[in-house]
């Protein structure tokens, strides 16, 4: 009986060490959203970067398919951005989360969310 | 819809009656639902003193169940006749939308769907309850109020609100039409997911309140005889509609890939493994009596995770970290389903700390075997099975932990997902494999191994075989050593080693299943569902773990007259898209797709969708799917400004965009001023790598309003003078491509076939061990259920293996 409360004092234990370094594991490694002033300074890959786009900055280089535009975050500080994955319609995007690293003075990615203006929840806001 | 001009006063005909009545209805049967369910609640929680009340209280669920049918027949036909004086139709429908997405319309928004879950969790309450025997009071208890709170929080997200713009004089308008279904919803998965999920999502109340119900009444053995069915039940219906969901993401959106660990897909993928983790605890019951409280425990766990996952993604919490977005739910709402997780869960883990353990003690069999017997085996995978569910949830959640911490959300991606998990999922596939081989009687490691020693031998072999495969040219595949992925989190492996050990384990596992399957076949083929699911299982992870790894992509642009050149493919576009059917929702672009081994012709959807401001390109990529392999094509939204905006020029004025010089040297006028006829004509010169160019073009005014001409500008370009300013005698240019660029990203992924193959394969081995069981059950009761048998002797305790 003794042995059987040693083992599942043990197990216990083992579980929460493993909950615990698995916590741990994750939030070391998961992906921040920074300002553009963090990942200027902290030089971190994979970072999130959101902000508002510039509307008039996007430029299609179509040579090296590469989508170059500039969005300003809460801070109204300016980051321009050179994204190099998939093609993606920004006509309509008004925010932008880049997921990429500072690279100089261009944050790098090949990964957005675009978030579109919804016209779709236009029925729940007039509740507002 | 009415937006042109919002201060515009709204003249539209009066709306019919009937559906007022209809909304009316509706908003009554919620409240009716709370009310009668309450009352269910109160009569059961008396019965003990008077059963006479139990009458009412079996009235009161079965009332308050139908009510919420009730709410969702009302919604149905509101959406059903276009009723678009409902904020909720509204936001969700269009005019003439086809039958079957007006239904799925139903549950596209926010408050539809949580009028499903509560109608899904209605019917299997209704289904079950009656089956409970001696656990019903306890049952209908929790069920109830978790029904109760399901509508306190339709009460106050209602989906039955009128648009308050539409009332006018007292008089309820019906607009013409809605705001429309979300253009990338709108295909047939949307109609089947959403209801299989969501019926696996409303099954898992059962199995909760059967749980706390064992534990109230400390009758902690019936039950898991009775609930078995059902938890298969739940664990099928959630592990089809998880598939769907993948086959979704991957046959629509476009970015080639089943699965993402987006915390959408997270909060269902949780409470399935806990499922699946339970059912072996189930099995390891019935056959020996014992894990009776890790029962009692897991019984709750996939409900509870279910409900603290959908407060998670309904809270606003996890930020933009989901591509699934929800609308901001109402206050008081979330904090009806924030009170009911926080009271459930801890009910749930007092009860079974206080009172599960001990009668799980109590009733507890004794520990008679000894070494990797099958009861040791099924305790570690349960285990394994709820570390993948805990770790999951724990990745789910990090972007709260974060937020607390660091004050702003942080997301696992979804290498972080693997790396972590790959530590669970090694031993898991490992132990499918050895388990079949496994006794529940005594069992030493040496024995073991022994069995399974040929299934070790074949799999490595064949490992090899796959990879030699895998070599030959035309399957695209680049064994190169020098690409390396880091494994464990730590280890840094060529890939190629990487993805050969993954192949080994998920054949090790398919093997062994399949072998064990062969051998029952002779003696008892009904009980073969156990080993067709586990084969189903591995074969799906083969298919993930090949496409994945084995993967390629190449993104280009083609032009009409410009093929392009991907993975061994030349790809064209032999005509321009029919400008007459570039609003229909069928329209098809066709690329040709030619290489020496293989051509084909690629349709890819494309069209565009118009709202009142905007006008938005949807594409559906194109799935060649052939027996090796899936080539995939996605098509981007095809580009024709060479500029995001148009540029303004004053006279004399030279501008850079895009690497490209354009001066505007000013206009002239041909013509009578205000006269149709009057001709402006603008002079440029344009400039870019390859050349300069002057053009001039041209703004006609016509009886239809300004007429610009579109001249070519080099062979790259076409002009056109989009605006003119009479007082600065400056003028916009709009540069064009005169061919439109299509972004394509084409993907090649092996072995596609294998997780259709692998998911069809752990259907038919559920939908068999359900079969089973349940001729098993017409069978009186008998002892030898729980009688330990060694796989010597015919393996009737094979019917015990699980589903999944």
């Amino acid at each position: 009986m003794k042995n059987k409360r040693f083992g599942s004092v043990l197990t216990g234990v083992l579980i929460a060490g493993a909950i615990l370094g698995v916590s741990v594991a994750f939030i070391a490694n998961a992906s921040p959203y920074v300002t553009v002033s963090e990942a200027r300074k902290s030089g971190a890959t994979n970072v999130h970067l959101k902000g508002k786009l510039e509307k008039d900055s996007v430029k299609n280089d179509f040579k090296d398919h590469a989508i170059t535009f500039r969005i300003r975050d809460n801070n109204n500080e300016e980051a321009t951005i050179v994204y190099t994955g998939p093609p993606q319609d920004m006509s309509e995007a008004t925010d932008v989360v880049a997921i990429g690293t500072m690279q100089g003075d261009q944050f790098h990615s090949e990964k957005l969310l675009i978030k579109c203006p919804s016209k779709y929840e236009g029925g729940n806001k007039a509740k507002v | 819809m009415n937006a042109e001009d919002p201060n515009a006063p709204l003249n539209f005909p009066d709306a019919p009656s009937w559906s007022l009545i209809v909304g009316e209805a509706g908003r009554f049967f919620v409240f009716a639902a709370v009310i009668l369910l309450l009352l269910s609640v109160v009569a059961w929680w008396r019965s003990g003193k008077s059963p006479k009340l139990e009458k009412l209280g079996k009235i009161g669920f079965l009332l308050g169940c139908l009510s919420l049918f009730g709410a969702f027949v009302s919604l149905a036909s509101l959406f059903i006749n276009e009723q678009f004086q409902f904020q909720y139709v509204a936001g969700h429908s269009e005019a003439n939308l086809a039958m079957k997405y007006r239904i799925a319309a139903i549950w596209s928004g926010q408050q539809g769907s949580f009028l499903l879950w509560a109608c899904t969790s209605a019917f299997f309450g209704l289904l079950a309850a009656p089956r409970t025997g001696i656990y019903r009071r306890w049952f209908t208890i929790p069920y109830a109020v978790f029904l109760a709170s399901l509508g306190g929080i339709l009460a106050y997200e209602t989906p039955f609100n009128i648009i308050p713009d539409a009332i006018r004089n007292g008089h309820v308008m019906l607009p013409p039409t809605g705001f429309g279904l979300v253009p990338a919803l709108q295909n047939y998965w949307v109609v089947i997911h959403p209801p299989t999920i969501f019926m696996g999502f409303g099954s898992l109340t059962v199995l909760f309140c059967w749980a706390m119900s064992a534990m109230v009444t400390g009758n902690s053995v019936d039950w898991v005889r009775m609930v078995r069915p059902w938890a298969l039940t739940s664990l099928a219906v959630l592990g089809l509609g998880l598939c769907m969901g993948g086959f979704w993401a991957y046959e629509t959106l476009g970015w080639g890939g089943f699965w993402a660990w987006d915390p959408v897909e997270n909060v269902s993928f949780v409470p399935w493994v806990f499922t699946a983790a339970f059912v072996h605890g189930l099995i390891i019951q019935a056959a020996r009596g014992r894990y009776i409280g890790g029962n009692l425990l897991l019984g709750g766990l996939p409900f509870l995770f279910f409900v603290y996952g959908t407060f998670l993604t309904r809270s606003g919490f996890l930020g933009d970290s989901s591509v699934h977005s929800f609308a901001e739910m109402n206050r008081m709402a979330l904090w009806i389903l924030l009170l009911y997780f926080g009271i459930g869960t801890v009910a749930f883990l007092v009860l079974w700390f206080k009172k599960g353990r001990r009668i799980a003690t109590e009733t507890e069999k004794p520990d008679t075997e000894t070494g990797p017997n099958r009861e040791a085996l099924y305790r570690t995978g349960i285990l394994l099975l709820t570390g993948i569910a805990l770790f999951t949830a724990i990745g789910m959640s990090v972007p709260v932990f974060t937020l607390f911490i660091n004050g702003r959300n942080s997301r696992p991606e979804e290498w972080l997902y693997h790396q972590v998990l790959s530590w669970v999922f090694i031993p898991v596939m490992l132990l499918v494999g050895l388990v079949p081989f496994a006794s529940w009687r005594n069992m030493t490691w040496k024995a073991l191994l022994l069995r399974v020693l040929n299934v070790v031998t074949v799999s490595v072999g064949l490992t090899g075989f796959a990879l030699l495969a895998f070599k030959n040219p035309s399957w695209g595949i680049d064994p190169n050593l020098a690409k390396t992925s880091t494994i464990l989190g730590k280890v840094e492996v060529p890939t190629l080693f990487w993805v050969a050990f993954l192949i080994f384990l998920t054949l090790f596992a398919a093997i062994s299943n399949i072998w064990r399957m062969i051998e029952t076949l002779r003696k008892s083929p009904m009980s073969i569902g156990g080993f067709v699911a586990h084969l189903g299982i591995s074969i799906f992870m083969a298919g993930m773990i090949l496409s994945r790894g084995f993967e390629s992509h190449q993104s280009m642009y083609v032009q009409r007259s410009r093929p392009a050149q991907a993975l061994g493919y030349t790809i064209s576009l032999p005509k321009n898209p029919d400008p007459e059917k570039l609003t229909d929702r069928d329209n098809k672009l066709d690329f040709n797709l030619t290489s020496p081994n293989h051509s084909f012709v690629a349709h890819p959807g494309f069209y565009y969708t118009q709202s009142e401001d905007s006008v938005k390109a949807m594409t559906w990529p194109h799935i060649e799917r052939l027996p090796t392999h899936d080539v995939y094509l996605a098509l981007g939204a095809p580009v024709m400004n060479v500029w995001e905006k148009p540029l303004f020029f004053l006279p004399g004025q030279t501008l850079t965009k895009s690497g490209i010089t354009v001066t505007f040297h000013g206009f002239d006028m041909k013509g009578q001023p205000g006269q149709a006829g009057t001709k402006f004509v603008g002079k440029f010169t344009i400039s870019d790598d390859n050349g300069t160019y002057e053009v001039t073009p041209s703004i006609a005014l016509t009886q239809d309003g300004m007429q610009p001409d579109m001249p070519p500008a080099g062979n790259e370009f076409r002009a056109m003078m989009s605006r003119i300013d009479a007082g600065t005698k400056g003028a916009e240019l709009t540069l064009l491509f005169r061919e439109a660029l299509y972004p394509i990203d084409l993907y090649y992924k092996p072995m596609t076939s294998l997780v259709w193959g692998g998911a069809g394969i752990l259907t038919l081995g559920g939908l068999l061990a359900a079969f089973y069981r349940r001729v098993r059950r017409t069978a009186p009761e008998t002892a030898d259920e729980a009688t330990p048998e060694g796989v010597a002797s015919p393996p009737k305790q094979d019917a015990l293996i699980p589903v999944s």
